[in-house]
């Protein structure tokens, strides 16, 4: 690798400077995303041979499912999406990431967390409510590094450079906050000092939710609205509209919590609520889509695989938010409800539009920070190409048997029945989510490449001191 | 955006007003919900929902940690919204209620297996069958329901006989010769929970439906 390439990718130094912690993050969290695929699969596995590895209770369905849930959603898609948030607000701010070792140390705490807490829910301490199952020493730990790391990053945001706030800057100040509020109020009131009865449904709805169309997509439409004019080339011309975008979105997404509550035993406002800001929110979905894709050229699009992929979580995006609204009704709740569609759903939402926005991110942080470039290109194609192959036939094959499922469960089909038709989508499900894992491991190559690529010169000294023949080492080997 | 104050005054109110909204008024609402007190057709007083049993409570944190929401919801929505009733989940639907007494409330999202909600009013007199819990292939051909060998014991027989509540298994799942298959303290515990679920009794706000002739036919 010539020195005439690093320096065209080698980024601005504040960039550079926050690079440790910030590549920790990322590093940690793609191996997270690895553990969450496995479990993932493993539950697939069960559900075709449901005696497989059933004398072992850490292998059952159930904790099997929260594990996962939680290593994708705190392993993989919080951390990718910390790391990447504090990234950029370094870059859009022009400032290094204050605290020195501080930040590299919060987030290893925040593996140690995860790391007792994940084989806590397999090993049976999980508190059974959905994203919340993560055991109380874990959460506690897991709380403590978030505000180090929210810290370090509301002062590269309050210390920017830029007097205008950018639109990902709006994004990445609400991801910031909402987080610790949505976190700390869901454990207060369902692990620490339970609330009665379905209140608790009702937050852990409200919980998931905001944690999903708050805090996560907030970081990743902050990449979106940083990484796609620059990536195109073309500004969008259409700030207005992001602007309104944005607020729209801040003021529908936080009231969709009782969607899947609809039918269920609280009060008939909640659910009316779910269902009317659900359709609202084609509002923000349309809004933000426009925004993001009117710098798009198709011809452009295979021109880096950052590029393709951010346009792919856009679009991801925009399936995401028609789908929630057009599920939010009635008729079709009736339907879906309970079924295997919202889990496809949630595959687009978490790897689909989170996952792909991160990983653009990931092309276009680590050989700044690294100064190095990417060496394998045809790695990044298979990558993107398997990721986006694999989400596609994992979303369809659940959306088309979640409709099958609830079509049998209306018409009053027994569930062993049911379960036999649902099954070879499940498969499918199955070998898509399997498509994507296998991509997975072309990125790690390429990335750990990038890295031996970064350490190499470093190392040289150390090489040759050490095959150096001088007398010390020649005596010391004798 | 030029104004970080502003930006930052405004996300601070759309986040509290969810707060607000999903959080603390539905804590408001919900709180004066207490034990209903009524009296039956034949004039007999009684209260409504009763604490489960001692085991029961027990069996429900058994149910958690095993994940088994996972698969299996507890609520029956209204005949206007679903075919729960039609399909014999329950009488009426469930309300708010019902859950009283319950922490964790498992109310779930995923219905892969049946719901649960009136398990133990369908198993009626009937006793669990705890080889369910064993395998529920040894019950149900098929079934794709979690199977929980771990809750049971496979040990010799003693020399003072089978234990009382040894598993009565068939065919390939029976134990071999000399050898039986007992529940641990778990698996009572877990049986006696799913026994005691049952939501079918009369209050003013989820009325149980009158039986007609032709229903009940
Ligand atoms: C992988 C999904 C799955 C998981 C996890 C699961 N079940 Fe099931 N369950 C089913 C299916 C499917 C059926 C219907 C077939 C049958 O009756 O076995 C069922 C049926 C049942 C029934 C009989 C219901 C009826 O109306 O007859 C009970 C009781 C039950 N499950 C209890 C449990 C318990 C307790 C757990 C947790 C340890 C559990 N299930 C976990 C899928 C699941």
């Amino acid at each position: 690798m010539s020195s005439g390439t690093t320096a065209s990718v080698r980024g601005e130094l504040h960039e550079v400077r926050s690079g440790g912690p910030v590549l920790f993050l990322l590093a940690s969290g793609l191996l997270w995303l690895l553990v969450g695929l496995l479990l993932t699969l493993l539950t697939g596995v069960k559900l075709q041979f449901p005696s497989f590895g059933s004398e072992f209770a850490f292998l059952s369905y159930g904790r099997l499912q929260s594990a996962a849930g939680c290593a994708l959603v705190y392993g993989f898609a919080a951390q990718v999406g910390l790391g990447l948030s504090l990234w950029l607000l370094a870059r859009l701010g022009g400032r290094a990431l204050p605290g020195g070792g501080l930040a590299g140390i919060a987030a290893a705490f925040w593996n140690v967390a995860l790391s007792i807490g994940i084989p806590g829910i397999l090993g049976g301490q999980g508190t059974g409510l959905r994203w919340l199952e993560l055991p109380k020493e874990s959460v506690v730990l897991l709380f403590l590094a978030y505000l180090v790391l929210a810290v370090l990053g509301a002062r590269l945001l309050f210390q920017r450079s830029n007097t205008r706030i950018s639109t990902a800057q709006a994004y990445l100040l609400v991801a910031l906050f909402w987080f610790p509020w949505i976190f700390s109020t869901a454990q207060v009131a369902l692990v620490f000092v339970p609330v009665r009865g379905v209140l608790q449904a009702i937050i852990a709805g409200w919980y998931s939710q905001a944690l999903f169309l708050g805090w996560l997509t907030s970081m990743a439409l902050a990449l979106l609205y940083a990484l796609l004019p620059e990536l195109s080339g073309r500004a969008s011309s259409y700030s207005r509209l992001a602007g309104f975008g944005f607020w729209s979105w801040l003021l529908f997404s936080g009231w969709t919590a009782g969607s899947s509550l609809v039918g269920g035993p609280v009060p008939a406002w909640i659910a009316t609520l779910a269902v009317a800001s659900g359709v609202l929110l084609l509002i923000p979905t349309v809004l933000i889509s426009l925004s993001l894709h009117s710098g798009a050229r198709l011809g452009a699009l295979f021109s880096s695989p950052a590029l393709f992929l951010a346009t792919a979580s856009g679009i991801a995006f925009t399936g995401y938010g028609v789908l929630t609204a057009l599920t939010s009704f009635r008729c079709a709740r009736e339907v879906l409800q309970f079924t295997q569609f919202f889990v496809g759903l949630n595959q687009l939402g978490l790897l689909g539009f989170v996952g792909f926005s991160f990983f653009s991110g990931i092309y276009v942080a680590v050989p700044r920070i690294l100064g190095v470039k990417l060496r394998f290109p045809i790695l990044s194609a298979l990558h993107v190409a398997g990721s986006v192959a694999g989400v596609g036939l994992a979303v369809a094959s659940l959306s088309v048997g979640g409709w099958l499922q609830g079509w049998a469960l209306q018409g009053g089909v027994d569930s062993v029945t049911v379960v036999r038709h649902l099954q070879p989508w499940l498969g499918l499900n199955f070998l898509g989510l399997l498509l994507f894992l296998g991509s997975q491991l072309a990125l790690l190559a390429n990335l750990l490449a990038a890295v031996v690529t970064f350490l190499l010169p470093l190392g040289k000294p150390v090489v040759a001191w050490v095959l150096a023949p001088t007398s010390t080492s020649g005596t010391k080997s004798s | 955006m030029k104004h970080g104050a502003l930006l930052f005054c405004g996300v601070l109110t759309a986040f509290s007003a969810s707060w607000w909204g999903l959080v603390a008024y539905p804590q408001r609402q919900l709180s004066p919900l207490t034990t209903y007190l009524g009296t039956n057709d034949a004039g007999n007083s009684y209260q409504y929902p009763n604490a489960r049993s001692g085991e029961a409570v027990q069996g429900r944190q058994v149910y958690a940690s095993l994940g088994c929401v996972a698969c299996h919801t507890q609520q029956v929505r209204p005949s206007n919204g679903g075919n729960d009733i039609a399909r014999g989940w329950g009488r009426r639907r469930t309300v708010a209620r019902d859950y009283l007494n319950d922490s964790p409330v498992q109310l779930g999202e995923s219905r892969l297996g049946p719901d649960l909600a009136n398990y133990g009013e369908r198993l009626g007199t009937n006793a669990f069958p705890l080889a369910r819990l064993y395998n529920p292939r040894a019950v149900v051909t098929n079934s794709i329901c979690q199977p929980l060998p771990f809750l049971f014991e496979s040990r010799a027989i003693r020399s003072s006989g089978p234990a009382t509540d040894a598993l009565v298994l068939k065919g390939s799942y029976a134990p071999e010769a000399g050898h039986e298959v007992v529940p641990t303290l778990a698996a009572h515990q877990l049986a006696s929970y799913l026994k005691s679920l049952q939501t079918s009794v009369e209050l003013p706000e989820a009325p149980l439906p009158v039986v007609t002739e032709e229903a009940s036919k």
